[in-house]
């Protein structure tokens, strides 16, 4: 079992998430934000440009010299081959898994441990989604039996009463203070004397 | 000139049901069986609907976001580690310009950042007035306390009146009243006098459950859902039909005619309410 019906996690579970996770592929120091191998590709081309470019203003399409900002932005968009933020001496195992996936069968074919794992982890999710969609319609359809129950037996106690539930309100106003429930509550709690959206002069 | 009339023909409905006799000092067979009611019953109540009684599912709407549980948190972060080792190179020269204030922050942060510990990834960095933003907790001093009568109480979860009428013995129930006249159900007096609806010009019918609203008090914000029930409970030879509201601001102010109130989640009423009961109104509850 993955996962309990409290919502913990196994101790199975517990491995497979940490085992499979970037953690365990980057066991080494990752690189700080500031040194990137990605970027040596720009930076040589900036550097190549560079001493060419520094006395022109036009540059002519003949020259086959590109503006090194045109390079920078293309490097940034398009370039595949610089190494992952995360993985740093291993040559991007990420992006060579993915391009292996691609070519491997749709169908499970035989043991290969940690893409079990990530399909584990991923069914699961989705098995946790489904539950909380079927509650979520399962308690819609509870509330509607519940009201249509009530307008039945309305209308066989008190016809007046029931037309009068028909139809919308005479000045129908949506409520100002209905308030959506955010990470924490407001500073000063529940408002009991009414004076906390008074303005203060 | 029309909260006027709406005020004296409130006193006049109160000074009517302090004349009449009370029940159960007259009759005892007769009152037992109405007693259940509604606390109209106890105060004979004139025009009062015979078989129709009006009540309030008055609900206060969760106020935090619910927690999440141990595996959402474990899926979230694995997911977050994922993206983050996948994700491109951050090429913090093609967005910042070289020396600028901007860059120096961004630098600033991630060496910072760095500094905590060896697998950090990348930080925004924070606004001093950011830094000093406080927040409230999750968990008030009313769940510790467990005060049943407090709105900071079960924060993630909804809050539902339940109210022990002063008149009968039947125990916790939903607020419920009388309909008198020509009222309608959907008509509180504690909606229209809150909120900013005004009434009508031609409209000549007394608000429904004026006593309701008396018995819980004036101080509340209120608004209730549309102009139908969402539920009903056979009590005695009367239906209570319940009308859904919200509470936004405000508080109970106890009249007479209630001797206790209490804020209770869904869970709370199962255990509160007597199961028959219980298992009439449970339908129109939320889950959440």
């Amino acid at each position: 079992m993955f996962v309990t019906t409290t919502g913990a996690l196994t101790a199975a579970s517990r491995r497979a998430l940490s085992a499979t996770g970037p953690a365990a592929r980057a066991r080494t120091p990752a690189l700080a934000a500031t040194q990137l191998p990605a970027a040596s590709a720009a930076a040589r081309g900036m550097a190549r440009a560079a001493p060419a470019n520094s006395g022109t203003k036009k540059k002519s399409s003949k020259d086959g010299i590109q503006d090194p900002r045109l390079q920078h932005i293309k490097s940034v968009l398009y370039d595949n081959a610089g190494a992952t933020q995360g993985a740093p001496l291993v040559q991007a195992p990420s992006q060579r898994e993915a391009t292996e996936v691609s070519r491997k069968s749709a169908v499970y074919t035989g043991p290969d441990s940690a893409r079990m794992q990530r399909e584990t982890i991923e069914r699961a999710w989705c098995l946790l989604k489904k539950q909380e969609a079927d509650e979520i319609t399962a308690g819609l359809r509870r509330r509607f039996l519940a009201m249509r129950s009530a307008m039945q037996e309305l209308e066989q106690l008190d016809p007046r009463l029931f037309e009068g539930t028909q139809g919308r309100k005479e000045v129908e106003l949506f409520p100002k203070r209905l308030r959506v429930p955010t990470e924490t509550p407001p500073m000063l709690g529940w408002d009991y004397e009414r004076n906390h959206n008074v303005a203060q002069n | 000139m029309f909260a006027r009339r709406l005020f004296s023909t409130h006193a006049a409905l109160r000074a009517a049901a302090k004349a009449a006799p009370s029940a159960p000092k007259e009759a005892g067979s007769k009152a037992a069986k109405a007693a259940p009611a509604a606390p109209a019953a106890a105060k004979a109540v004139p025009g009062e609907h015979k078989t129709v009684a009006v009540g309030v599912l008055l609900k206060r709407n969760p106020v935090v976001l619910p927690e999440l549980s141990e595996f959402q948190q474990a899926y979230r972060a694995y997911r977050e580690a994922m993206e983050r080792d996948e994700a491109r190179p951050f090429d913090s020269t093609f967005y910042f310009k070289k020396g600028s204030v901007a860059e120096q922050r961004w630098l600033a942060a991630q060496e910072a950042a760095a500094a905590l510990g060896p697998d950090q990834h990348l930080v925004q960095p924070k606004e001093e007035e950011l830094l000093k933003l406080r927040t409230a907790p999750r968990i008030t001093a009313a769940d510790a306390a467990g005060d049943v009568k407090s709105l900071d109480r079960a924060l993630a979860r909804s809050l539902y009146l339940v109210v022990q009428h002063a008149a009968g013995t039947q125990g916790w129930r939903l607020p419920q009243g009388p309909v008198v006249g020509e009222q309608l159900l959907h008509e509180t007096r504690g909606a229209n006098a809150c909120m900013y609806a005004p009434r009508p010009p031609n409209r000549t019918v007394q608000a429904a459950s004026e006593r309701l609203a008396e018995a819980c008090g004036s101080a509340m914000e209120t608004w209730v859902v549309g102009k139908a029930p969402v539920g009903h409970a056979k009590d005695g030879n009367k239906t209570v039909f319940y009308m859904k509201a919200h509470i936004f601001s405000g508080k109970i102010v106890p009249s007479g005619e209630i001797k206790d109130h209490a804020w209770l989640t869904k869970e709370e009423l199962a255990s509160k309410l007597d199961p028959a009961y219980y298992a009439q109104i449970s339908g129109m509850l939320s889950d959440l």
